[in-house]
């Protein structure tokens, strides 16, 4: 930025002419322009980029200045930005390593392929990257709570540290001051002993604040160690709420989902429908009426329906008529796709 | 449980006279059951809270009213029977029995049902969340399917037909409407079914032939519904309801619907608003909340031409119904399961004290006894 023959590309002013001259650039194709040309082009809102054979539609309050010198640097860190916003999985949803590697090569891959690819490249990353953000999204919302949850944490901790500090200071700053107290008052008693001469109280006089001085340190070290032990606890909290944060839906094996339900099948063992039939003239004139199709009659769902009631009862082995019983059991399976009988 | 064949026998002890080994499978099934209250009352039924003699096993009695004044009993009643009967699957109301009572009135033993979509999306006290809608949704585009695979038009597909077990296990219930597929040629098919919130374009411009995709238009809107958790084409006549879909779906017109101004009813709702048919993009913007695939499901299944409209089975193939959040276990599902829970914990109370239970039920039975008397020590 410091070099003097710096100029504008669109404006052709430099920095020798200007010395307050910034320039800035618009994430949507990076190219460079001074402050005042996008004052100028785009103070009226959104409009296309002057650089010739871009056109691409930039606004004002996008620009900002460039943080690196090489534009292409600039670019992958912004696209970085914006993948990892998107694969934001961590190692620990990962059973394996092995399963972790890919997904961050599969990360790394769309992420060059967004920076350097060709443009077909481009467009197949980018819709890798919208498939994945739409199928993913209660797990991308979830880590960006939890990467909230963690930092919220990290915070506090750092807070709680702090705390304790100032308050183990102030607790020392606060029994020093006692400490000098007693003594003094304990010196005093002591020598107005002795003038009464009395040695022994003036001994007992400071046996007694030796005694209290020792008590009195052993409180402080316990108020610290409660401190601390709170600190901790509130650290493990914080942990146990993390997890909970990261873990909430993996708990339970997912189930393949079968579209008709479990043990529910749609084939006949007699018969597949065709897709058409020979042409049957009282049929064909009734469906070929447009008042027919329009209402949504399907002649195949009759086709269907004349195969099936074709093959009904067709399983079913009356035992010689006396046998009621017998008769009534092997109801069920009159038809062959009526036979799921759900127990309840 | 009874076997679903049981039944059979005991309706056929309808039509012929009561005497003889006939009336006496039906007094034995009878006996199976004890009535404890009435919980509803309609306009051909009466609905009883009632238990199987032994087993303690919740069911509802449906008693069939009996109106002098036309032919006996009504066409509900029976179409309801005929086709509960060819039903089983786990998603579509069970029919356990049928007998008659003693003052002549047809009774339908089905199975005991906790509650209704309807009383989950009107309880705003009840939270639920895609997984659920999704597991609602699988759940009743299976019972649909079923009835479809089956031939049988349910014509009357809404929230309070949608019905949940206690276990949360979502059930097609009333059939009264339901009919079977029409044959080729047949044109007499009434439009005048399913609740008119619900109800298709194809059937609000009187169409007289259609197929299964009229159930899946109303499941459709069920969908809406319960994503919106409030009634989403809503509209007091039929006219205004043509209006309502033609504004959220677009103006049926023969580009979008060939042949639709043949049908009788034909006209143009809204005309001077048309719009084009409604597009993923549209429904997407309408239903903000939803997923892509979600969103395609939905949009495929309101087309207003029944012919584009997918099938149950189709429906059941989307991703939607794959990605996450996956659907939620029956038991999961949120619903009023406590207060039911409990009721049934008193009967069995009540009933331990002693009061004279026939002991000596079929084999089926017995086993589950032994299993009671162990369990309370009796």
């Amino acid at each position: 930025m410091s070099n003097d023959d710096e100029y504008c590309p669109v404006c052709k002013s430099s920095r020798y002419l200007n010395p307050q001259i910034r320039f800035l650039i618009e994430p949507t194709c990076y190219h460079k322009m001074c402050a005042s040309c996008v004052d100028r082009l785009f103070g009226n809102g959104p409009s296309d980029c002057p650089v010739a054979g871009c056109g691409k539609r930039l606004r004002a309050a996008r620009f900002r200045a460039q943080t690196f010198d090489d534009i292409a640097v600039e670019r992958e860190v912004d696209v970085r930005k914006r993948v990892n916003k998107i694969f934001n999985r961590r190692e620990d949803e990962f059973a394996t390593k092995r399963q972790w590697d890919d997904y961050l090569e599969m990360v790394e891959g769309t992420t060059f392929d967004l920076v350097n690819g060709t443009k077909k490249e481009v467009e197949a990353a980018e819709k890798r990257l919208r498939e994945y953000e739409e199928a993913n999204k209660t797990v991308i919302e979830r880590n960006v709570q939890r990467e909230r949850a963690e930092a919220l944490a990290f915070m506090a901790r750092e807070e709680a540290e702090r705390e304790m500090l100032r308050a183990t200071r102030k607790a020392a700053e606060l029994e020093t001051e006692e400490d000098k107290r007693e003594l003094m008052l304990s010196r005093h008693a002591q020598l107005e002993a002795l003038s009464n001469g009395d040695p022994e109280k003036a001994e007992r006089i400071k046996q007694n604040y030796i005694k209290r001085a020792e008590e009195r340190r052993r409180k402080a070290r316990l108020d610290v160690e409660t401190a601390k032990g709170i600190r901790e606890g509130r650290a493990l909290v914080l942990n146990s709420m993390l997890a909970k944060a990261g873990e909430e839906e993996d708990e339970e094996e997912e189930e393949e989902w079968e579209p008709l339900g479990k043990n529910v099948s749609d084939t006949s063992k007699y018969f597949s429908l065709l897709e058409e039939y020979p042409r049957v003239d009282w049929i064909d004139g009734f469906v070929a009426d447009q008042k027919v199709a329009a209402g949504g009659y399907d002649r195949q769902d009759w086709y269907q329906r004349s195969l099936f009631e074709a093959f009904a009862g067709l399983t079913v082995f009356l035992p010689e008529d006396e046998d009621e019983e017998a008769a009534s059991k092997s109801l069920p399976d009159r038809t062959d796709i009526m036979v799921v009988d759900v127990p309840s | 449980m009874p076997t679903p064949n049981g039944s059979t026998p005991t309706v056929s002890s309808v039509l012929v006279p009561a005497g003889g080994e006939v009336a006496d499978i039906n007094q034995e099934i009878r006996d199976k059951y004890v009535k404890d209250d009435k919980i509803g009352e309609g306009t051909y039924a009466i609905v009883y809270r009632a238990h199987v003699k032994g087993t303690g096993q919740p069911v509802a009695i449906k008693k069939i009213k009996i109106s002098s004044a036309s032919e006996g009993i009504t066409m509900d009643s029976l179409r309801e029977i005929k086709h509960l009967q060819e039903l089983r699957h786990d998603n579509i109301v069970n029919l356990l029995d049928v007998f008659v009572g003693k003052s002549h009135n047809i009774h339908a033993v089905l199975e005991f049902l906790a509650g209704d979509l309807e009383g989950i999306i009107k309880d705003k006290s009840i939270v639920y969340g895609t997984g659920d809608i999704k597991s609602w949704m699988a759940m009743s585009l299976r019972g649909l399917w079923w009835c479809h695979r089956n031939f049988v038009l349910h014509r009357d597909i809404k929230p309070n037909n949608l019905l949940y077990t206690m276990s949360g296990v979502l059930k097609i219930a009333d059939f009264g409407l339901a009919r079977s597929f029409a044959d080729p040629g047949n044109e007499n098919m009434t439009s005048q079914v399913v609740t008119r919130w619900y109800r298709p374009p194809e059937l609000l411009f009187g169409a007289k032939s259609y197929g299964p995709a009229i159930d899946v238009y109303s499941l459709g809107v069920v969908f809406a519904e319960l994503v919106l958790r409030v009634p989403w084409l809503a509209a007091s006549t039929d006219m205004q309801q043509l209006e309502v879909i033609a504004n959220a779906l677009g103006t049926p017109t023969e580009l979008n619907w060939p042949g639709v101004t043949t049908l009788p009813g034909y006209c143009i709702p809204n005309p001077d608003n048309q719009l084009p048919e409604v597009d993923l993009n549209n429904i997407r913007r309408q239903f903000p909340s939803m997923s892509i695939n979600g969103a395609q499901l939905l949009h495929g299944m309101l087309r207003l031409d029944p012919r584009k409209r997918v099938g149950a089975r189709e429906a059941l193939e989307s991703d939607w119904f794959r990605e996450e959040p996956i659907p939620t276990k029956p038991q999961d599902l949120p619903g009023k399961k406590g207060k039911e829970e409990q009721e049934k914990v008193g009967q069995d109370l009540r009933r331990r004290v002693g009061h004279d239970e026939r002991l000596d039920g079929g084999d089926l039975d017995r086993g589950k006894k032994v299993a009671r008397r162990l369990n309370f020590g009796l």
